[in-house]
């Protein structure tokens, strides 16, 4: 028996729940509106008690004989290929990568107007509303507010059951037709969309003004203006007043009051006028909590779809650092995001099945990971591309930066540098390649976590990864791989110095399900066996998969807890045990000076004594 | 009186019909607002059996008997009953026709009940009549019934009959399939992607008055008119369907007094 696949299309319009002229509904009609409304936001008549649900409309694509009825669809998309999908690309330890794109071409035809989500009072219109106009015409003009609305993708076969087939997650983005050939289409991205630089700021900008005439660097107090602004603003935190000073804060109604010269920055006089913009800052929080409250809270993207408890396991498991960063200005969610993924060493995605955004720190694939061998790779299919470009022998991380005002891509910025660099790789590849890396998001102290950054990029990137393209039947009872997912891959041009065949280790970074085969983009996940002191850094970090080490520069200063500094930079002291046991190493390099300050002494270890 | 041309049932052949001609029921007397049922479970209302789509149901809420109504011109002779898209068949549902020749007169049977073994499209075909209302007495097993198309109107009997060479509808499927095969020479196995039904409806030397008569009303109503149709209702039944034109028609003018027509068609058996 051949499988027969089908595919549909959910679509979640909104609707009012309400009936036109029945309170609450203050709509009338001859009053209002000459018509009923249609029970949408567009139709509406009194909006101020428009009350909205949704309701799901299914199309399905016209198979013809097999389509099964008793899965209710509308079957007026064409045929398979009228669903398009440009699968998004991860880009692995270097930003969000490109979005998904779902598109799906319908055709126009006449429809009753009679179900959810259509014309509640078909019946009382005087017209047969299945011959006049036509289904997406009415549409278009009942529902043009789609953006952000879920859709779904399901693919499945006849004999399955709706809720056993796999449905894919996107957000409408875009619908264009009817057309004069009778088309009408939606657009659709993975939810990351919502982090895109015309969308998403972190942090939101503010409207507040200094009232205050002149703010002498010694005053303590400031307003704000216009009158009221102050509820844009917290109750507590941070500002920078006209882009030259941060300044802590406390605010009762539109008066701060405000301790001067804040994270690096001077005191200074300003006027009248001058902005105040709230501060964004992040301090000594793990990596995975800073980017769930960018994406949800500043990209507005529904928590729901964030395992925050996933995110923690993985970031403790190998990842295990604290990161602090101030941002000033309002600033490009996905700018953060990036900034974060490439530093810390991340890929995030969207996983469209499980309706989840992915965080996963790089590291080796597992030796027990799927097998994709010549048996089930498509005939012909497999291509191989180097990347030569994405070669890294040196890397200089710099970090500390001296204040959220200070340019971000200057070295003078920043206290703090380490070069990293790994000679044996110069040498085999005849030149150095150099890349450089300026982080706002490693403070001081933080040397182990700067050298991190580099020993992720250099063993990652020492030799470079190659690209895999290549396609799978969608076999009964086969392998079904996943977006995101390491596998390991074979095939006889892939072979060791003397010619045996090896598995080469893959991250999929692109999947395109259709409605046949997966068609699959994956990048060689590799990471070199540095010998970590080649890299020319005296602290050496641990490779990416290996228990983090604790190993922590001193810098110059007064009055230094150990204990102190390292809760600046781990979060797992509180929680360790007998068997957590990790040696911990301060450095104080030469040239740098530890002092007593107000008869304390220079230096105290604190307690370091695990919990029991 | 009647025939019942379904894949499943031929209640009766009476001498009065030619049953060799090819027949074809596109003329449809239904509207909206003369259909009504008994019972109707949401958004599915009894007026979806007055479009052509088969994706539009009226799904009744009840198992009881009852009854489907469709008010129609009195004053228009009518000869056929279509059904499609139903669950008459798996439903074990008992079929009965009845008539109201006037209105507010008495209801009168038209076609005795009947059962059908399965869900193909229905033509019921007796003979010419006028009548205010046509009915439908459903009386149902332990399945609510549910119908997607209905026709109630004035057949078109073909005057000659299909030629040789026709492929029934019912054969007529267009299937794509996509097969795998791995780069170590396995079969990975095959997935249909679509089936279709479509065919031609050849017929040769109408006669050019009978064309214009009979047949250019139809061929106005041009790519995507829907119709009932037998192709060998004596002989082959079951080769009955619902079907709609996929191409606009074009007759041929062959010679005086002569015309060739072959519709491109789709369909369901089904």
């Amino acid at each position: 028996m051949i499988r027969q696949r089908v595919q549909y299309v959910e679509v979640d319009v909104p609707v009012c729940t309400l009936v036109y002229g029945v309170a609450p509904c203050m709509a009338e009609l001859g009053v209002t509106g000459a018509v009923k409304c249609t029970n949408t936001r567009r139709t509406c008549q009194a909006i101020e008690s428009y009350t909205e649900t949704t309701t799901t409309l299914r199309f399905a694509v016209d198979v013809g004989d097999f389509l099964p009825r008793s899965i209710p669809a509308i079957p007026n998309i064409e045929s398979h290929d009228n669903i398009s999908f440009t699968a998004g690309e991860i880009s692995l330890g270097q930003t969000l990568g490109t979005r998904s794109s779902l598109k799906v071409t319908f055709r126009d035809h006449r429809h009753s107007d009679v179900g959810p989500g259509y014309d509640p009072y078909s019946t009382e219109r005087g017209y047969d509303p299945y011959r006049q106009g036509s289904h997406w015409g009415k549409f278009r003009a009942r529902q043009p507010y789609l953006q952000g609305r879920p859709i779904r993708w399901i693919q499945g076969f006849a004999d399955q059951a709706l809720a056993d087939m796999d449905t894919r997650h996107f957000f409408i983005e875009s619908f264009d037709g009817p057309s004069l050939d009778g088309r009408y289409s939606l657009t659709a991205k993975d939810i990351l969309k919502f982090l895109d630089d015309d969308r998403a700021l972190a942090p939101r900008p503010n409207n507040g003004e200094l009232a205050t005439v002149m703010l002498a660097p010694s005053d303590v107090s400031a307003t704000l203006q216009p009158a009221g602004i102050g509820a844009e603003y917290a109750a507590v935190g941070y500002v920078t007043i006209g882009g030259a000073e941060s300044v802590a804060f406390t605010r009762s109604g539109d008066t701060l009051t405000i301790v001067r010269a804040r994270l690096g920055t001077d005191a200074a006089e300003h006027e009248q006028g001058d902005r105040i913009q709230t501060l964004l800052r992040y301090d000594q929080e793990k990596v995975s909590d800073v980017l769930y409250d960018l994406m949800t809270v500043y990209g507005a993207i529904d928590p729901a779809y964030i395992n925050l408890d996933d995110w923690h396991d993985e970031d403790d498991a190998y990842i295990g650092r604290l990161y602090t960063g101030n941002i000033a200005e309002p600033t490009a969610v996905r700018k953060l995001v990036n900034e974060l993924i490439h530093e810390v060493g991340l890929a995030i995605w969207w996983d469209d099945l499980a309706q989840k955004i992915r965080f996963q720190a790089l590291r080796k694939i597992l030796t027990t990971a799927g097998r994709l061998t010549p048996s089930n790779v498509d005939e012909g299919s497999l291509t191989i591309r180097e990347q030569p470009t994405k070669r890294l022998s040196e890397m200089m991380v710099n970090y500390a930066l001296r204040s959220p005002l200070h340019p971000l891509n200057e070295f003078t910025s920043y206290r703090e540098s380490r070069f990293l660099r790994s000679g044996q790789a110069a040498e085999d590849y005849g030149t150095p390649a150099f890349k450089e890396v300026f982080s706002r998001w490693i403070a001081r102290f933080q040397t182990n976590t700067a050298s991190r950054v580099g020993a992720i990029q250099i063993g990652r990137f020492r030799n470079p990864p190659r690209k895999f393209s290549f396609s799978m039947f969608r076999q009964e009872g086969g392998l079904v791989v996943e977006q995101g997912g390491g596998y390991l891959l074979s095939g006889w041009p892939m072979q060791d110095e003397t010619g045996v065949k090896v598995d080469v280790p893959i991250q999929i970074t692109r999947l395109n399900p259709l409605p046949d085969r997966f068609q699959i983009e994956a990048e060689e996940m590799t990471f070199a066996d540095l010998d970590l002191g080649d890299i020319g850094d005296p602290d050496p970090p641990p490779p990416p998969d290996s228990p983090v080490e604790r190993i922590i520069t001193l810098g110059d200063g007064p009055n230094v807890d150990l204990r102190a500094v390292y809760d600046s930079i781990y979060s797992d002291f509180g929680t360790a045990s007998e068997d957590d046991k990790l040696p911990i190493t301060f450095i104080l390099p030469s040239g740098r000076t530890i002092r007593s300050v107000t008869g304390g002494p220079a230096l105290t270890v604190s307690s370091f004594q695990p919990v029991s | 009186m009647a025939l019942i041309l379904s894949p499943s049932l031929v209640l009766s052949a009476a001498a009065d019909y030619d049953l060799t001609a090819p027949v074809l029921g596109w003329e449809n007397d239904i509207t909206v607002a003369g259909t009504s049922a008994d019972s109707s479970v949401d958004f599915y209302p009894a007026t979806n059996l007055a479009n052509p789509a088969t994706n539009l149901l009226w799904k009744s809420a009840s198992t009881d008997v009852q009854y489907v109504t469709f008010a129609i011109n009195e004053e228009e002779p009518i000869d056929y009953l279509g059904i499609a898209r139903h669950n008459l068949g798996s439903g074990g549902i008992i079929v009965e026709v009845e008539v109201q020749l006037f209105d507010s007169g008495e209801w009168s049977s038209l076609i005795d009940g009947f059962v059908v073994a399965n869900d193909a499209p229905i033509l019921v075909r007796f003979l010419e009549t006028t009548a205010n209302a046509v009915r439908l007495k459903l009386t149902p097993l332990a399945t609510p019934p549910e119908i997607a198309v209905a026709h109630v109107g004035h057949m078109m009997v073909m005057p000659v009959g299909i030629p040789f060479g026709h492929t029934p509808l019912i054969d007529g499927r267009s299937t794509r399939i996509t097969t795998g095969n791995s780069e170590a020479g396995d079969y990975l196995g095959s997935i249909m992607l679509s089936q279709k039904l479509n065919t031609q409806l050849a017929f040769q030397y109408l006669r050019d008055d009978w064309y214009r008569a009979n047949m250019r009303p139809f061929v106005k109503q041009g790519r995507g008119a829907t119709f009932f149709y037998s192709g060998f209702p004596d002989s082959h039944p079951e080769e009955a369907g619902y079907a709609w034109l996929t191409s606009d028609p074009r007759p041929t003018f062959i010679e005086a007094g002569w015309v060739n027509i072959t519709f491109e068609i789709g369909g369901i058996v089904e």
